[in-house]
């Protein structure tokens, strides 16, 4: 894909705002987003700007880069001594139009739900950028009858990221084959080519190198770690499993990601290439230690591991410190006690959905006193959405987290394991399936 | 003081900033340590694990500190007159180093620019590809057909940007070599369009008669860059020393990006200690490499463990496990092997070789952990 990226460097004063919405109105347009998706752009980008431009002082300026990624337009606005108040942000927030104190943030609140995803990153103490995310709409894959494969795997058969409709072809069988266990991009084939060439996806296919396709394997990279999705297979194959694992492994050994996980693994991973994740806490009626109810995730690492450091709540100290000595992991266990300090006023987190398969991740952007509140209303939230299989991903690098440990276990979560190296440092996944009353 | 970020992403090269930085293994004691290994056994880096031959010891406890205060030789000029001495090639054919990383570094750096492509194999010695993408270069990576450079391959892959292609020989990690016939078909075709790199980082370990010695080829081949380095079977790992040989006209030209004084005094004292050894230290290496390797092998056959073990002073294990699982598990018991998904063999362990006294300990652990 053509990196295609537009930048303007502005004042940040309100005179600016129509050079401002003119140009990622045009931007948007010029990457094919339909009208639509450059309405909201143009919407979110406005008020984050109007909002920056309030708080400016008179010399401030404020960079914007509007960048096409395939299946979205990321707006990004550097700027530098402004705080960004960023519960607002926060799906559940509301904003009281009555409230005059509450005005000034009702652009930021506009444009958090304008937009797809709003991310916050912070480059130093004094400089931050906001990222405005808006995802095209792709139409479902609605899977129709295909036409059979053969039995057998053709002797020349190739593994290779394929071409486009080689692509749309296995989002198609995996849809219909794997139903609604998948992930919600393989649903959309469009969205799916659109990924790849983002590289925001990465895909390998068996085929006969004459338009089938046998099963396939994908991954995305995250900051550490890469997950990966399948291996599918569309034929019946002792091998092809191994040979996508294989290939996955050989490609992404030179990425400098830590490791790999499978969140949810097929039949046809081979076991034995990976480690499975077992639970923090494991059932009483096994004797494995593995839990009866679901698949665990699968896990490996690419390379040595070196040690780490982790923080974690006395209460789950020694079951996470069994968790490492099952996994033969070297970490630094540090109990932190909370000591009277407090965090700050707001919590925010970051959610992840899947609507169409009613479950979603949150994670923290900030841990403030009013935590238990805020997670509870996005319980609620999502609840009203039919979302019930609700996770919390912990990072054990940061120490805020400690303070979310009882709001967690008090609002029905129960940690469920450890993915090493899936955030910053080590991650810890709380699960929530069950409505809480 | 307000210290604001600089723009790194205009002030770095858009090819650097998509570089994942290599990271070290940390030290042992910190490993023993994290691991509460009992001992640690260094089955990971292919040293000797005899150590430097006794000359180079001598060279080495019989440094006077107070050279310690003095810039060494800025070319290590007494190393590459011994170097003359024993190769009949002219002392301005050869460039030392710190290590061979360093002169793979003055190679790519010298030959190609931003754009232009180097050549190897997919399964090889990763810091040509890594040296190359830090340059703004593209690998291409040519697949290893049966575990050996697969030459055919190589020489249909050049293009009009192909400056350097490097050959392994041995590979690390296969083992496999090019024999002087193939090593010389290769060159002929190549007709001195490329500078072609022989890393010959293993050849001391090598006794076969077929196994072509680079710096000999030279006078023939003056596209010929031959590394070797004193690293592995001289045991000076630790104090990074290494050199490159080739016709004089192209190393004036690889002179140019070299960096002067990299190579501090001990290193080229230690060095010119190890080329006095008269045979005996890579006779007595090349005995237990061979003990141990056999040792090895018959143990794998045994536990129906599949293996490749070819020259050189490793082998490379096929694990029913992950690698990096096995690497954490063995480690508990005091074995640090390299693990080699990394290198594109998921699932397979490089051990180097010990003595059979420690192959022992390392097998009954490996039983342990799989």
């Amino acid at each position: 894909m053509t990196k295609r990226m537009v930048k303007l460097r502005v004042p940040l004063c309100l005179a600016m705002v129509e050079i401002v919405t003119g140009t990622v109105g045009q931007a948007v347009k010029a990457f094919g987003f339909a009208f639509e998706e450059t309405n909201r752009a143009v919407l979110g980008a406005e008020e984050v700007f109007v909002y920056l431009a309030s708080q400016a002082g008179p010399d401030d300026e404020v960079a914007i880069q509007i960048e096409y990624g395939g299946y979205y337009v990321r707006i990004s606005f550097t700027y530098t001594n402004i705080l960004l108040p960023v519960h607002v942000l926060n799906i559940t927030a509301v904003n009281n139009p009555d409230d005059v104190s509450s005005l000034a943030e009702m652009g930021l609140f506009i444009a958090a739900r304008v937009c797809d995803q709003v991310i916050i990153d912070k480059n130093s103490p004094e400089e931050a950028v906001v990222h405005l995310i808006i995802e095209k709409r792709y139409p479902d894959s609605s899977p129709h009858e295909l036409p059979p494969l053969p039995d057998r795997l053709p002797d020349d058969s190739i593994i290779s990221p394929g071409g486009h409709e080689e692509m749309k072809l296995a989002a198609m069988r995996v849809s219909l084959k794997y139903g609604a266990n998948i992930p919600s991009f393989l649903r959309f084939p469009g969205k799916l080519v659109d990924m790849v060439e983002g590289q925001e996806i990465r895909i390998l296919l068996a085929t006969d190198g004459k338009g089938a396709v046998y099963g396939c394997i994908l991954w995305k990279l995250m900051k550490h770690c890469i997950e990966a999705f399948g291996p599918y297979l569309f034929i019946s194959h002792d091998t092809l499993g191994v040979d996508l694992v294989r290939s996955m492994l050989e490609m992404v050994s030179k990425t400098g990601a830590v490791c790999i996980l499978i969140r949810e693994p097929t039949p046809d991973v081979p076991l034995s290439w990976f480690e499975k994740l077992p639970p923090l806490t494991p059932p009483p009626d096994t004797d494995t230690g593995m839990p009866l109810q679901h698949a665990l995730p699968l896990y490996r690492q690419l390379d040595e591991d070196t040690g780490s450091v982790v923080v974690v709540h006395p209460s789950l100290a020694p079951s996470v410190q069994r968790w490492y000595d099952l996994m033969y992991l070297s970490r630094q266990v540090i109990i932190s006690i909370p000591a009277g300090e407090k965090p700050g006023p707001y919590t925010s987190f970051s959610v992840k959905m899947e609507k169409e398969r009613h479950c979603a991740s949150l994670s923290s952007i900030t841990i403030g006193n009013d935590a238990a509140l805020v997670l509870a209303a996005h319980q609620k939230l999502l609840w009203e959405q039919e979302i019930f299989d609700i996770s919390y991903e912990m990072d054990l690098k940061d120490e805020m987290e400690i303070f979310l440990v009882p709001v967690l276990i008090d609002s029905g979560f129960s940690p469920e394991y450890i993915l090493p190296w899936g955030g910053t440092g080590d991650l810890m996944v709380w699960q929530a399936r069950e409505r809480c009353q | 003081m307000n210290q604001t970020l600089p723009p790194l992403e205009r002030l770095v090269p858009s090819y650097v900033q998509v570089i994942t930085p290599y990271v070290p293994s940390k030290p042992d004691d910190v490993l023993r340590s994290a691991y509460n290994s009992p001992f640690i056994i260094r089955m990971n880096n292919n040293e000797n694990v005899l150590g430097p031959p006794p000359a180079a010891i001598e060279a080495i406890s019989g440094f006077d500190p107070i050279q310690a205060s003095l810039y060494p030789s800025g070319d290590s000029y007494h190393l590459r007159h011994r170097l003359s001495e024993l190769t009949g090639h002219s002392p301005c054919s050869f460039i030392i180093g710190n290590g061979a990383n360093e002169v793979i570094t003055f190679v790519i750096k010298a030959f190609c620019s931003p754009g232009d492509t180097i050549i190897t194999a997919d399964k090889t010695f990763a810091v040509y590809e890594w040296v190359a993408e830090f340059s703004g270069c593209e690998s291409r990576l040519i697949p290893l057909k049966d575990n050996a450079f697969d030459a055919d391959a190589i020489l249909a892959a050049r293009t009009e940007r192909t400056k350097v292609i490097f050959i392994c020989n041995p590979n690390n990690p296969t083992g496999t070599y090019w024999t002087y016939d193939q090593l010389c078909r290769f060159l002929d075709k190549v007709q001195g369009q490329q500078i072609v790199v022989l890393d010959e980082a293993y050849a001391e370990f090598v006794s076969n008669q077929d196994f072509p010695d680079g710096i000999r080829l030279i006078s023939r081949y003056p596209n010929l860059v031959v590394f070797r380095t004193f690293s592995k079977m001289y045991g000076l790992a630790g104090l990074r020393i290494g050199y490159l040989a080739a016709d004089r006209r192209i190393t004036d030209v690889i002179r140019k990006t070299g960096v002067v004084y990299s190579v501090n005094a001990l290193a080229q004292a230690a060095a010119l200690g190890a080329l006095a050894d008269d045979g005996a230290h890579i006779r007595k290496t090349r005995e237990l490499i061979r003990e141990s390797r056999a040792y090895l092998q018959q143990e794998l056959d045994r536990l129906h463990l599949s293996y490749i073990s070819g020259e050189g002073n490793f082998a490379m294990i096929q694990v029913p496990i992950s690698d990096t699982l096995l690497y954490r598990r063995l480690m508990q018991r005091g074995y640090m092997v390299r693990v080699m998904t990394g290198f594109r063999f998921p699932n397979y362990i490089r051990v180097t070789l010990h003595p059979t006294t420690v192959m022992e300990g390392f097998i009954s652990s490996l039983v342990d952990c799989i």
